[in-house]
């Protein structure tokens, strides 16, 4: 587990930790490198869009539930879904896009599961979730939402 | 992040900002000025040598659009500026393995073109 303040200088941090755990659950490289992206996505919204500047920490716990490796992202922000927001029109032409919304297009194609709940304090949880191993197929039950801590 | 800035001579004058480091949420704003200060001095065309950009954000690419849409708004002289369409006037130098996934995810790369080669590059101007 790790808490940092909500502060886009942790965000190297975060990604070191992240490749770090991946890297003792023998997660592959490119589901690694891929969580490590779509994990600092979500910590740079958390920071900008929902601390806004104001002090808070980003608690993240990284475990591997089978073929899955999970992360649970946890905030004392403003109640945020991000699951429910719709994809950009990357079909449009660049200059007709509204602006917004990258973020969560990458922490979306770069995992496999992602899910969002509120936490018994107030707070948000969002858990991304990616096959650890380009050998593991569509069986296997999803992640849990609890996560388990590792 | 590092910027350098270097001038090389193909068929045009070609501006290249060198950039060191990671481009996300922290050094977006200031990647962005150094792109316009390159264009303060009037309309050019940009190399952008991203060799040594270790890690590219989703605000990254919100720069990166953002240079496209400065280098748009330069337009050619003496004809209006053409909207759409990959970019005459900035381009891609080496764009690493990380950047070039988070292009072709944002669908980025259809905008800005990537070289491998410098002296290709600087030709393609």
């Amino acid at each position: 587990m790790l808490q940092v303040p909500a502060d886009v200088k942790q965000l190297a941090i975060i990604r070191r930790f992240i490749e770090e755990c991946a890297a003792a659950m023998e997660v592959d490289a490119d589901a690694s490198a891929d969580m490590v992206q779509a994990v600092d996505e979500a910590a740079t919204n958390i920071i900008v869009h929902s601390y806004r500047g104001a002090p808070g920490t980003i608690d993240l716990e990284v475990s591997r539930e089978g073929e899955w490796l999970v992360v649970l992202l946890r905030d004392q922000g403003p109640r945020f879904d991000p699951t429910k927001v719709s994809p950009p029109d990357l079909t449009l032409p660049l200059e007709q896009r509204k602006p917004g919304g990258l973020g969560i297009h990458l922490m979306r194609h770069f995992t496999d599961r992602m899910a969002w709940r509120t936490t018994p304090d107030g707070g948000n949880e969002l858990m991304l979730a990616k096959r650890a191993n380009a050998g593991s197929g569509a069986s296997g039950a999803s992640p849990s939402e609890q996560g388990g801590a590792a | 992040m590092e910027i350098s800035v270097s001038q090389e001579q193909g068929r045009v004058p070609v501006t290249i900002l060198g950039v060191k480091g990671e481009i996300n949420a922290e050094t977006a704003d200031a990647f962005l000025a150094a792109v316009q200060r390159a264009y303060a001095e009037g309309p050019c065309d940009v190399l952008l040598d991203l060799s040594e950009v270790s890690y590219i954000s989703s605000w990254g690419i919100r720069a990166l659009s953002d240079v496209y849409s400065m280098a748009r708004d330069q337009g050619e002289e003496g004809r209006p500026a053409k909207a759409g369409g990959v970019s005459k006037h900035v381009k891609l130098l080496c764009p690493t393995a990380q950047v070039r996934k988070v292009l072709e995810t944002t669908g980025l790369d259809l905008y800005l073109e990537s070289f491998s080669d410098r002296k290709r590059a600087v030709a393609s101007f």
